[in-house]
C-alpha cells in the first residue's frame, strides 16, 4: 500500500516518479493507493497513476484508490478514471 | 577623443613657451633697433665721428633684421593657435549637435496628452556636462502608459552613447511587450554582451493600464520612486541589480494599483546628491520635503528645481538631473481588476500557481473547490508551454495575467517559445479500456472541461494562449 499526500503537481509527480516505477514491479499484485490525504492531482499525477493501471492490465495485478475526496473524484471523472480504477 | 584633448593641450603648453622667448626677443630687437636709429638720427644731425654711422646702421640693421624674424616666426605661431581653436570649436559643435540629438530623444513637450485628463505627466532633464547620461522616457500603447527612468554610470560622452542605447532598447521592445519585467530583463540580456567598458545603468520601469490604474513595474537598480496620495512613500522595490553587469539575471517583477489624484515622482540619483558649496548633499529628506502637497506636475518639478537651486547655490552642478512626474487622473475605474505573475521555463516554479490562483480566488471569494479547478487548468496550460513551446535546455519566461470581471476570471498566458497551439491538439478518448488509453493528453482535455472559452493567437513571436471562467 502507498500513501499518497498533499499536492500531486506536476512537480510531485516528477519527484515520485521514480517511486511509481518501482511500484510497476509489484504491479502483477494488488496495489493500493491511499489517497484519503491527496488534496490536489494535475495531469501529470493522473499519468502516474495510469502508467501504473497499464503495467498492472499487462501483468494481471490490479490497482485500488482508495479515499479520494470530492475534488480529486471529480478530476478523476473528468478524465474517465473512475471507469479505469477501483475506487474504494 | 582624450588623445586629441592631450594633444591641444600639449601644442597650447608648446605655445605659451614660445610666446616667451619671442617677447624676450621682442625686447632684444626693439632695444637694437631703437638705440641704433636715435643714434644714427643724432649722427646725421651733427656729424662728429667718421665709423659712429656704419656702427648704428649696423645696430639699426640687426633690429630690424630681428622684427623681420619675429613677424615671420609669429605667423606661425597665429595659424598654431587658429588652428587649435577651429579644433576645440568643432567639438565643440560636434558636442552641441550631440546634445541636440540626444535632447530630442526624450520626450519634451509638455504636458504631452493634453487631449487626455486621466494623465498629467511633467519631466525635466540637464545634463552635467554636454551631453549625459540619465535618461526618461514615456509613451501610451493600448491604453497603457510605458515609462521608464534611468542612470548611466558616469557622465559626458561615454555614458551618453549608452544612455542612447537604453533609450532605443527600451523604445523597441517596449512596443510589443507589456511586461516590465520581460522588458528589463530582455535589455539586460542585450546590455550585458559585449560590455567590456562595464559601464552599467540603474533603470526603472513601469507599465500603467489608465483604465483601471493596475500599475506593474520592474527595478533595476534604481532609486524607488516616491508614490504621492494622501502620505508620501517610497514605493516598495525590490533592488535587483543594475542592467548590464550579470547577463542571465531574472528581474522581479512588482505590481500596485494607483487611485485616482496618485502620482509617482521618479528621479535620479542628481536630486538626492545634489551638492552645495560646502559638498552636502541635498538627500531624500529634502526631496520629500520638497514634494509638497501642490496638485500638478509641473508645479511639482519646479517646486523641486528651486529647492535644489536654493541648496546648491553657486557650485556647480555635480551630476545629471532628472525628474518624471506622473500624476494618475482617471476617476471611472471599470469593474475588473488584474494580478500578474512571471516565471521562469521551469518545472520548478509550478507551485507558485497555487499561491497566485489563491490570491485571486479569495479577492472573488470563490470556493475550494472552484479554485483548485482554476489551478488545475492553470497548472496544465502553464505545463504546457514549460514542455512544448520552449525547446529543451532554453531559457525563457511565462507571463501570467489573470483579469477579474463581475462575472467572469480568465488567464492570459503568453510565451516567447516556439509556436503551440494547445487548442489545436486532438481531444483524448476518455470511454477508452485501459490498454487502449493513451497517456498523454490529459492536460488540455481538463483545461478544455474546466474552461468556458478556449483561444489562441501567434503574435509578435509570441504565444498568446487565454482561457475564461464564467463565474
Amino acid at each position: 500500500m502507498v500513501v499518497l499526500n498533499g499536492r500531486l503537481d506536476t512537480l510531485a509527480a516528477q519527484e515520485v516518479a521514480a517511486q511509481f516505477d518501482a511500484l510497476k514491479e509489484k504491479a502483477g499484485g494488488t496495489v493500493v493507493l491511499d489517497c484519503s490525504q491527496l488534496g490536489y492531482i494535475s495531469s501529470s499525477g493522473l499519468r502516474l497513476f495510469l502508467t501504473l493501471r497499464k503495467a498492472a492490465s499487462t501483468k494481471g495485478g490490479k490497482v485500488i484508490v482508495r479515499g479520494i475526496n470530492s475534488d480529486v473524484r471529480s478530476v478523476f471523472m473528468i478524465t474517465g478514471f473512475l471507469n479505469l480504477f477501483e475506487i474504494q | 577623443m582624450g588623445q586629441k584633448e592631450d594633444n591641444i593641450f600639449n601644442k597650447a603648453k608648446k605655445s605659451l613657451k614660445i610666446r616667451l622667448s619671442l617677447v624676450m626677443l621682442i625686447v632684444v630687437a626693439i632695444v637694437f633697433s631703437g638705440v641704433g636709429l636715435i643714434q644714427y638720427l643724432y649722427v646725421l644731425r651733427e656729424v662728429s665721428h667718421p665709423l659712429a654711422a656704419p656702427v648704428y646702421v649696423g645696430l639699426l640693421l640687426i633690429g630690424l633684421a630681428l622684427i623681420v624674424l619675429l613677424m615671420i616666426r609669429s605667423t606661425r605661431n597665429v595659424k598654431q593657435l587658429g588652428e587649435i581653436t577651429a579644433v576645440k570649436e568643432r567639438i565643440e559643435k560636434e558636442l552641441e549637435i550631440a546634445r541636440g540629438i540626444q535632447m530630442s530623444m526624450v520626450p519634451k513637450t509638455f504636458p504631452p496628452y493634453p487631449d487626455r485628463d486621466d494623465i498629467d505627466i511633467y519631466a525635466s532633464i540637464v545634463p552635467a556636462r554636454e551631453v549625459g547620461g540619465d535618461l526618461f522616457d514615456f509613451f501610451i500603447r493600448d491604453e497603457k502608459l510605458y515609462f521608464c527612468i534611468g542612470d548611466v554610470s558616469g557622465k559626458g560622452v561615454p555614458a551618453s552613447l549608452v544612455m542612447v542605447v537604453t533609450r532605443s532598447l527600451f523604445r523597441t521592445l517596449a512596443a510589443h511587450e507589456k511586461s516590465p519585467g520581460r522588458i528589463v530583463t530582455t535589455m539586460n540580456g542585450s546590455m550585458s554582451d559585449m560590455n567590456d567598458s562595464m559601464i552599467f545603468v540603474t533603470f526603472f520601469c513601469g507599465v500603467l493600464d489608465m483604465k483601471n490604474g493596475h500599475l506593474r513595474y520592474c527595478n533595476a537598480g534604481h532609486n524607488a520612486p516616491v508614490l504621492l496620495n494622501t502620505t508620501k512613500v517610497l514605493l516598495p522595490v525590490v533592488s535587483n541589480v543594475p542592467l548590464g553587469i550579470v547577463p542571465d539575471a531574472v528581474f522581479k517583477e512588482q505590481e500596485t494599483d494607483l487611485q485616482y489624484d496618485d502620482a509617482l515622482f521618479l528621479y535620479t540619483d542628481g536630486i538626492t546628491e545634489a551638492e552645495n558649496a560646502s559638498h552636502e548633499l541635498f538627500g531624500e529628506n529634502r526631496m520629500m520635503n520638497a514634494l509638497s502637497a501642490l496638485k500638478g506636475s509641473q508645479d511639482h518639478l519646479e517646486e523641486m528645481q528651486k529647492a535644489i537651486s536654493a541648496f546648491v547655490g553657486d557650485a556647480p552642478q555635480s551630476d545629471d538631473l532628472t525628474m518624471l512626474f506622473i500624476h494618475y487622473l482617471n476617476e471611472t475605474k471599470p469593474d475588473t481588476s488584474e494580478h500578474h505573475l512571471l516565471i521562469h521555463n521551469d518545472i520548478q516554479q509550478i507551485p507558485q500557481l497555487a499561491d497566485y490562483v489563491e490570491t485571486i480566488a479569495a479577492e472573488k471569494h470563490l470556493d475550494h473547490s472552484l479554485t483548485l479547478s482554476l489551478n488545475l487548468a492553470l497548472e496544465e496550460a502553464v505545463t504546457n508551454v514549460i514542455m512544448y513551446a520552449y525547446p529543451k535546455g532554453t531559457d525563457g519566461l511565462v507571463d501570467i495575467e489573470a483579469i477579474i470581471r463581475k462575472d467572469s476570471l480568465s488567464f492570459v498566458i503568453s510565451d516567447s517559445g516556439q509556436a503551440f497551439d494547445p487548442t489545436a491538439q486532438p481531444d483524448v478518448d476518455i470511454t477508452k479500456g485501459v490498454d487502449e488509453r493513451q497517456v498523454g493528453g490529459l492536460g488540455i482535455y481538463l483545461v478544455r472541461s474546466i474552461m468556458d472559452n478556449l483561444s489562441y493567437e501567434r503574435s509578435d513571436g509570441k504565444n498568446i494562449f487565454s482561457m475564461t471562467k464564467y463565474i
